[in-house]
């Protein structure tokens, strides 16, 4: 597997505020990766560091193992072959949809029409490449700014919280085709986003950001399963968190013995996602709120000792507020640092 | 109110029939009164019919000649005349383009020292009325001027070329159009998408490729709305035209009028300057196109870091120091030289007391009246659906499209005809004063309205306010601050305005823009430096005072840099709509609200 970006202590400081410190990533070609963040976290300054819109104050970036930016020099954006997708499109108002696609291409006018004919049936706009971009919907540009993008055949696409101007229903569909496109193609993408769900379901690589700093690169099962602080595990799904004390394959709680997915010792703070609480019948633990959401169900709940805790089922069995019921947890949980 | 309407009938009825009908109600019925669009359409159809009655007189009196006012009009000598002002006017807009796209790159991207003075030193230009930079530049450069007693010190020199003509008038007008080429462009380049740029250089594209394959093509309606608002006030100029002696239309009117005092072949030249006029306007219709670089989505807007020039700077610097030292040092240096040296001159100093109460007192007039006849009309122009009431307040702004030499003599004309009494008296000279302005008037209030939200009036209204109510309480409050901007820069304009205070003023009633007229046909030049350097100082402070209220935090953007920033994409969706009318004419200084952000 050939590496398409390695970015190695990157760090860059607008006046007086830190954007990005001792940023470290690399990516193999052919993935998708998400950057996954707060909002003013520094995922896109990070795009824009390696599309070349802006130099990095320090660190180094390589692009198919070439260096683009670094201390020995800096490659200027027309001639890094990374393509970009931007929020807001930032489509050509004056072209119309085959002019925007065609744009970055070079060759002969017959070379370039084929290839933006092939695009746009690769986009799903077969016959749209006469229009204005004014008749197009969100749907049609996002996927237009995409074919532009991959129009000159880029080492690596960036797209900037691709479907953030889209709404709902759109963007749970135009997902699943960004992903095949990229897919087919045998793109090396990053895309940045502030929804975890996007994240954790398009990406095969998520980089967890908070601050300026990278907190964790993996997989989303792992990420999702397997958080290496109590940070990445707040940002990613929703969690308990409850003081313990480990040894070895044990951790002792106010639930009383759990299993450890890894052995640990001395103080830590267990990790129960809420679906891990499964409910039992009438018991201590007192119900204070009852989120329905159809498919299934969130619960607050109350334990003796006044701690609160957040469980997830499955829709069928009907709850109250005010009810007790019993709890047990399923499977083993994951020891945190304390 | 039907239901109303009947009962008030029966009553009357009923009262004629020698009945004692007790009111029922209430109250007394009274009689449906109109409401407040009516009214709005009243004072819109009566403003059209005032501006326009005399236009539509002057061109019967052109018409009214027939074949042989056909066959004047094509005779070579006023042939040359329609070829002077196209020459004069396509020259003056590749002059204004040239200086003023440079500027408007270097001061909107480049890294440039003092890019802010040189900002709004370059804006100053604005103020300069035309006939006072052609005079300063004439006193400079002429044949026997300041650059000739200069050098004559050192070089045994005869006398200087004659910059009269051709060459003074493109200079004295291009050094004061090219703002408005380089606003609209400077807003262009500050407001468009950086992102467009950036997926430019992304998809392969050096810096000079992007700036041909993106920025100009992005920079496109400015540059052509702006070329053809310098086009438009080339052709209507009047003063530098005149001083320069060169025989463009609005100089050849004026001399038709004033030497021969023969009105129909006056009628005759103003008619083919208006068609001229209306030709540049289906022009532009043609060239525009619809662009629109504004960014879409979400997210802070971004701006792009300005590029650094290195050895560049010198050049650019040297370009920056002509314009500003030819455009407004220039006069200013002038015009002191002037104010010193009038001791060595035995003649009357002006009452400058006099002149300064007649020429505030005018234009306080005209403002004022300007200002209260705007906000019912721009209140009309909210209304969207109505097409009758845009017709209406579009061809008002005729006024202000058509030169003003033109409406003056229209006007003169039509009073001398019909309204005897007023020819030759200051509310025929105020009349034609708002007939020019008004629509820099309404263009204030009109945008400054059009950010109010409709559900604000709604909400009053359920409040029980009625409409002429929600008019003070919601609407003058709200827009204050431009609706003032606009009676200020009425102010201005009519303070400097010369060809229609020339035309329609009565004798003895002199502004500070007639009064350096006269001294500068009767070569006493040193009687202009005290009024001029007057005028252009009030014009600096009424466009700093105009700039700083619009600054202030939300005050309603009034006289409009949005409106600037669309003028070139309203205008091609309109112009087939009379609002383009408005729009296109919205100033001959359409770049001074624009100049708000750049403070």
């Amino acid at each position: 597997m050939t590496i398409a970006l390695a970015c190695q202590q990157l760090g860059k400081r607008f006046d007086t505020v830190l954007a990005l410190t001792d940023f470290n990533l690399s990516l193999q070609a052919g993935q998708l990766l998400a950057l996954l963040g707060p909002s003013g976290c520094g995922k896109t300054t990070t795009l824009r560091l390696i599309a070349g819109f802006e130099r990095p104050d320090s660190g180094e970036i390589h692009i198919e193992g070439r260096v683009v930016a670094g201390p020995q020099g800096f490659v200027p954006p027309e001639n890094r072959r990374v393509g970009m997708v931007f929020q807001d499109y930032a489509l050509f108002p004056h072209l119309d949809v085959a002019g925007n696609i065609a744009f970055g291409l070079k060759g002969g006018r017959e070379e370039r029409r084929q290839r933006t004919e092939s695009l746009l049936s690769l986009v799903g706009l077969e016959g749209f490449g006469a229009r204005s971009l004014q008749g197009l919907s969100g749907g049609q540009q996002q996927r237009v700014a995409l074919a532009r993008a991959l129009a000159p055949e880029p080492a690596l696409v960036l797209l900037d919280e691709p479907f953030s101007n889209l709404d709902t229903h759109l963007r749970v569909r135009l997902r699943a085709e960004v992903r095949a496109i990229l897919r087919a193609t045998g793109t090396t993408a990053i895309f940045v986003t502030h929804d975890q769900e996007e994240a954790l379901s398009v990406a095969d690589q998520v980089a967890v950001m908070s601050a300026g700093r990278m907190l964790q690169v993996a997989e989303p099962w792992r990420l999702y399963h397997e958080p290496v602080s109590r940070a990445v595990a707040e940002l990613v799904g929703e969690s308990n968190f409850l003081p313990a004390e480990a040894e070895g394959r044990v951790a002792r709680c106010v639930l009383g013995e759990l299993d450890l997915r890894q052995p640990a010792s001395g103080p830590v703070t267990l990790l129960l996602r809420p679906e891990a609480i499964q409910l039992t019948g009438a018991g201590q633990v007192r119900i204070e709120e009852v989120q329905f959401f159809g498919d299934h169900q969130r619960l607050r709940l109350r334990l003796a000792d006044d701690t609160g805790l957040t469980a997830q089922t499955d829709s069928r069995r009907r709850f109250q507020g005010g009810q007790g019921v019993g709890i047990t947890v399923n499977g083993p949980v994951l020891a945190l640092p304390a | 109110m039907a239901a109303d309407l009947t009962r008030g009938f029966t009553r009357f009825a009923a009262a004629r029939l020698g009945d004692t009908v007790k009111p029922s109600g209430p109250r007394l019925p009274h009689l449906p009164r109109l409401d407040r669009h009516q009214a709005l359409q009243i004072i819109a159809v009566v403003t059209a019919l005032v501006v326009l009655l005399p236009l539509v007189w002057l061109v019967l009196r052109a018409t009214g000649a027939g074949a042989e006012g056909l066959a004047w009009a094509l005779r070579p000598r006023t042939l040359t005349i329609l070829s002077n002002s196209i020459v004069l006017t396509v020259t003056v807009m590749a002059g204004a383009l040239a200086i003023g796209l440079p500027f408007a790159w270097l001061t909107a991207r480049c890294q440039l020292p003092w890019r802010r003075f040189w900002l709004i030193a370059g804006l100053l230009t604005m103020v300069v009325p035309s006939y006072l930079g052609a005079v300063t530049l004439l006193a400079a450069f002429g044949p026997r001027g300041l650059l000739y007693d200069l050098l004559a010190t050192v070089l045994p020199l005869e006398r200087l070329p004659d910059i009269r003509g051709w060459f003074g008038a493109w200079l004295s007008i291009t050094l004061i159009t090219w703002p408005f080429i380089a606003l609209p462009a400077r807003a262009v380049l500050l407001g468009s998408d950086p992102a467009l740029e950036e997926a430019a250089r992304s998809l392969g594209h050096g810096r000079w490729q992007v700036f041909r394959r993106v920025t100009l093509p992005l920079l496109r309606p400015a540059l052509t709305g702006g070329s053809l608002l310098v086009a438009l006030y080339t052709l209507s100029d009047f003063g530098a035209v005149a001083v320069m002696r060169y025989n463009a239309f609005t100089r050849a009117i004026y001399l038709q009028y004033t030497s021969s005092f023969d009105r129909e072949r006056a009628a005759i030249l103003a008619l083919m300057l208006i068609l001229l006029t209306l030709l540049l306007l289906l022009l532009e219709r043609r060239l525009g196109q619809s662009r629109n670089g504004a960014r879409l989505g979400a997210g802070a807007p971004r701006r792009l870091a300005p590029l650094p020039i290195g050895r560049w700077r010198w050049p650019a610097l040297l370009f920056f120091v002509m314009i500003v030292g030819l455009g407004v040092a220039l006069p200013v240096a002038v015009l002191g030289s002037w104010l010193t040296r009038r001791a060595l001159f035995n003649v009357t100093p002006p009452d400058m007391g006099m002149l300064t109460a007649t020429t505030a007192t005018v234009s306080a007039l005209a403002a004022l009246a300007a200002g209260a006849l705007a906000l019912p009309l721009a209140l009309l122009l909210r209304r969207r659906h109505s097409r009758l009431s845009h017709w209406l307040v579009a061809l008002t702004s005729s006024g202000n499209v058509l030169p003003g030499i033109v409406v003056a003599l229209a006007l003169v004309f039509f009073a001398a005809r019909y309204l005897p009494a007023w020819y030759q008296t200051v509310p025929l000279l105020l009349l034609g004063y708002v007939t020019r302005f008004l629509p820099l008037a309404i263009s204030a209030s009109r945008s400054a309205l059009e950010q109010i939200s409709p559900r604000l009036e709604e909400a009053a209204r359920g409040l029980g306010q009625r409409p002429w109510q929600v008019v003070l309480r919601i609407y003058v409050p709200l827009a204050r601050a431009s609706i003032l901007a606009g009676i200020a820069l009425v102010f201005l304009s009519v303070m400097k305005e010369l060809p229609t205070t020339l035309v329609l003023s009565p004798i003895g009633t002199r502004t500070f823009a007639t009064h350096i007229w006269s001294a500068y046909s009767e070569a006493l030049l040193s009687l202009i430096g005290g009024p001029g350097l007057l005028l252009l100082g009030v014009s600096a402070l009424g466009l700093i005072a105009i700039l700083l209220r619009e600054r202030q935090p939300g005050a309603a953007p009034g006289t409009g840099v949005a409106l600037l920033r669309e003028l070139p994409r309203r205008a091609r969706h309109r112009v087939g709509h009379p609002c383009a009318f408005a729009l296109i004419s919205h100033d001959h200084r359409p770049g001074l609200p624009a100049a708000r952000q750049a403070l």
